[in-house]
């Protein structure tokens, strides 16, 4: 049986299930969400190598009702959001027993699973509309978690920049609908390539202009950025993980490359579609610039780690941007591939560490009760597993070779340059060796140096917290090595989803 | 659609105004009512249009953000609200309305839309056709929200139990614990 | 006296019933009339409010217990997941597995009166929970407040 509705089904269970056992069973959220994740990751790696799939909601075949669409891209994100998910709520259990209400905290954990999930598997646009709000009010939801006033301070602004988003999207939802009288993607798709020939329809501009901003805003690109640096430092430290390594991503990044290539068909190369690749190129380098002059002088950890995740994020974006614009160009196609690869493998590399780096933060204000970097310093005496684990996802995400973060950047770089954007490599070259510098404050000022009063008194954390540590790091350095593996049967597959789209029209619409 | 079109124009200067007035005024409890009054004033441009599920929904859905928002404001010591303007807020905004506005005129004014009364109904006119001998439902609107798209709604019903789960969630009293109750747990 | 004046509380008492009766009847004939679920529950959970507001949360309480409303809540949530789940055994999730009927009958359209159902029973007990989350919260922030202006 096609798995792929369980995907949704699976966390909407369980988080229905945790509120009503919970009146009963305190425990329920810890015990159900860490075995429910668990599940959902090891089904989203058993996905690797599955032919893609389509699944009719219903028995309706589409346009008529909803199709969840299983391909390369929905594998890719897939894998990462329940493998995160299950690793954030394994370092739950232990870190949030400071806070209350944790029957509600599993609940609207595995909401927000199950809305991205949804987001990742849904062919229809409407529908992907629905479980992004499932997830994003999740996030609302748990960015204020602790209720104290910085907590609801950030809860809000999010909440009032995430609301103009959505509006933003369900615009130009309502937009497209009204112009190609469908909401399926495989269909406008069909439907833009064939009766507007590949012509922009003015309608169709501006509900791309929407999409952009509102799924820009989701993914924190530079100028839609102003909820994240907030967000992220007063989220409890899973979620700032789950916000940063895969919520960013899945509702932003993935959302715009789905409607852009698949939907839109920006590689067959219409009229709007330069405009739309130019667009990306820009955000992707405001971000690069932004994200990384002002993470070199913030001393708050979590703040640091923030700003950082929006320029890791003009990486990524920046390889899938170049990737369009060469293929809207009529360039070589080889080229435009690479280029998307390596924006692909950068977003997997940063699922990976900068998890790692916001579940660390979280250890180290567990200890040590800040997340200052004055105070802190000569951590690798006190707490040796966290002090490793976090310098391994520094020099992975600095682009030290050979941990991952070399290679992609790497990868994205050369297409960058072998597509003729000379100016554009040298400014991502430059602040990557701003990453690097502010990488190196965080070494100098929390791991290295001497032992400051509050970090004299930590304790190693337990072992329920440096387990996903452990397991991250070994992902870090893993990914750049087993790249032959991890090339061919994940990225390969996302990359050729993304530049056939024709093929996703084929594979659902039949 | 010629005959009710003066009516829906008219409905929808009251909702603007309405709208403009609820963002304007300095008291909460004006804004509150204001905008209860063009929630209720879509609610009759739904059945103008011949909509009466969604008049329906709108309507009680208006009641009931009517009620707790009014017990919201009158909770409130100061219901006045403090006026300070930012220039550049209200000139960036103005500008972003106003390229909004031509983007809408060079897209409802052409090549753009279909007409209105004239929608593209090349996938909904199969609900239409197909909808009572495929489902027995006699209601087409319930027939498309809870059998061809049930899916949908069951995220839209997720939806409001994130909403109802969140709220309740950053109601509690105390966030996070105290200490010596950490150490014995 | 808590709750409002004797005037509302007997209007109340005269009207809750009808309003109740009214959303049951949305909600049945949700896949005949205009209506459904989440419009009737919504009529519902209003009946519910209206007591809260004119006799005050006990009396409110005593006919819907907490505990019982979110029982209600996250059961039918699990419910509206559950029919889903029962369209797989004839095909697909969310495929009709009831027996379609007969067109305008109560009993028709198969899964979509159930669903209805569950819809209500959700819709009606959370919004229900949420307004009486916002009563007792005032209460308690309140206490709190004084207790911190004495301390």
């Amino acid at each position: 049986m096609n798995p792929l509705p369980l995907y949704v089904a699976i966390p909407l269970g369980a988080a229905f299930l945790i509120p009503l056992l919970g009146l009963w069973w305190k425990k329920s959220g810890e015990t159900l969400a860490p075995l429910f994740t668990l599940i959902l990751g090891i089904m989203a790696v058993l996905q690797v190598g599955r032919p893609a799939a389509v699944y009719h909601m219903g028995g309706w075949p589409p346009p008529w009702g909803i199709a969840l669409v299983s391909d390369g891209l929905s594998t890719l994100l897939l894998i990462a959001i329940n493998l995160v998910g299950f690793l954030c709520v394994l370092f739950s259990i232990k870190y949030m027993q400071r806070y209350t209400g944790l029957t509600k905290y599993y609940s609207l954990f595995m909401l927000m699973v199950a809305g991205m999930n949804g987001v990742v598997v849904s062919g229809d646009l409407f529908n992907l509309y629905v479980f992004l709000e499932v997830a994003s009010i999740a996030s609302y939801a748990l960015v204020a978690f602790g209720v104290g006033a910085e907590e609801l301070e950030a809860g809000f602004k999010y909440l009032i920049l995430g609301s103009v988003a959505s509006v933003m999207l369900l615009f130009g939802i309502g937009t497209v609908y009204a112009v190609t009288g469908s909401l399926n993607m495989a269909d406008v798709a069909r439907e833009i390539a064939t009766q507007f020939g590949g012509q922009m329809n003015p309608g169709l501009l501006l509900a791309g202009a929407f999409f952009l901003m509102g799924f820009g805003l989701k993914a924190a690109l530079v100028p839609f950025h102003a909820w994240l640096p907030d967000a992220h430092p007063s989220a409890p430290a899973p979620i700032s993980a789950m916000l940063s390594g895969v919520v960013i991503k899945s509702l932003g990044i993935y959302a715009i490359c789905r409607v852009f290539f698949n939907v839109y068909g920006i590689a067959a190369g219409g009229a709007g579609s330069v405009i739309f690749a130019n667009a990306m190129i820009a955000f992707a380098l405001l971000s690069i610039v932004i994200g990384g002059i002002l993470a070199i002088g913030q001393w708050d950890y979590k703040r640091l780690l923030a700003y950082s995740s929006i320029g890791q994020i003009g990486y990524v974006m920046l390889g899938i941007g170049v990737g369009a614009r060469v293929l809207a160009t009529g360039g070589q196609i080889s080229i435009a591939g690479l280029a998307i690869l390596g924006g692909l493998f950068h977003m997997f590399n940063h699922v990976a560490f900068k998890s790692l780096l916001f579940l660390s933060s979280g250890a180290i204000q567990h200890a040590t009760g800040t997340r200052d970097m004055k105070q802190l310093g000569g951590l690798r005496e006190k707490m040796p597993i966290t002090a490793f684990t976090t310098n391994m996802a520094a020099l992975s995400i600095a682009g030290v070779p050979p941990f991952s973060g070399f290679w992609s950047k790497l990868v994205i770089l050369v297409a960058t340059v072998k597509a003729g954007y000379t100016a554009i490599a040298i400014v991502a070259i430059v602040f990557a060796f701003v990453t690097l510098a502010y990488y190196i404050k965080v070494q100098r000022e929390i791991l290295y140096g001497t032992v400051s009063k509050l970090v004299e008194k930590a304790r190693e954390v337990p072992a329920l917290m440096y387990v996903p540590l452990i397991l991250l790091a070994i992902a870090c350095v893993g990914f750049g090595l087993l790249y032959p593996v991890i090339g061919v049967h994940i990225l390969e597959p996302a990359r050729d989803a993304l530049m056939n789209g024709a093929e996703y029209i084929q594979l659902v619409l039949g | 659609m010629e005959n009710i079109t003066p009516q829906l124009y008219a409905l929808l200067v009251f909702m603007i105004v309405g709208s403009v007035v609820a963002i304007e005024t300095r008291n909460l409890l004006s804004a509150v009512i204001s905008v209860a009054a063009v929630g209720f004033a879509l609610s009759v441009a739904f059945l103008f249009l011949g909509a009466p599920d969604i008049a329906i929904t709108q309507l009680v859905v208006e009641v009931l953000v009517l009620i707790i928002l009014i017990r919201g404001t009158i909770l409130l010591d100061n219901t006045a609200v403090e006026s300070h303007r930012d220039t550049l807020a209200v000139v960036t905004s103005l500008i972003f309305f106003g390229l909004l506005l031509g983007f809408g005129a060079m897209i409802f004014g052409g090549r753009g839309f279909p007409e209105f009364g004239e929608p593209v109904m090349r996938v909904s006119k199969v609900y239409v056709h197909t909808g009572l001998p495929a489902t027995y439902c006699a209601n087409i609107v319930t027939a498309v929200i809870l059998d061809f798209r049930a899916y949908d709604t069951m995220g839209e019903a997720s939806v409001l139990f994130t909403s109802i789960l969140g709220a309740m969630a950053l109601l509690r009293r105390d966030g996070k614990r105290k200490e010596e109750e950490v150490v014995a747990a | 006296m808590i709750g409002m004046t004797l005037i509302v509380k007997t209007i109340t008492d005269f009207v809750v019933g009808f309003i109740i009766v009214f959303g049951v009847y949305i909600v049945l004939y949700g896949h005949l009339t205009p209506g459904g679920g989440f419009a009737g529950g919504v009529i519902i959970a209003c009946a519910f409010i209206l007591a809260m507001l004119a006799h005050g949360k006990d009396v409110a309480f005593s006919k819907l217990p907490e505990k019982a409303a979110h029982i209600i809540d996250s059961g039918g949530a699990l419910a509206f997941l559950l029919i889903g789940w029962f369209g797989v055994t004839v095909g697909a999730f969310f495929m009709n597995a009831f027996g379609r009927g007969e067109v305008f009958r109560l009993l028709s359209s198969g899964m979509i009166l159930p669903l209805n159902i569950a819809i209500a029973f959700k819709v009606s007990s959370s919004l229900f929970l949420v307004f009486s989350a916002l009563a007792i919260f005032r209460r308690r922030s309140f206490r709190a407040m004084i207790e911190d202006e004495l301390a």
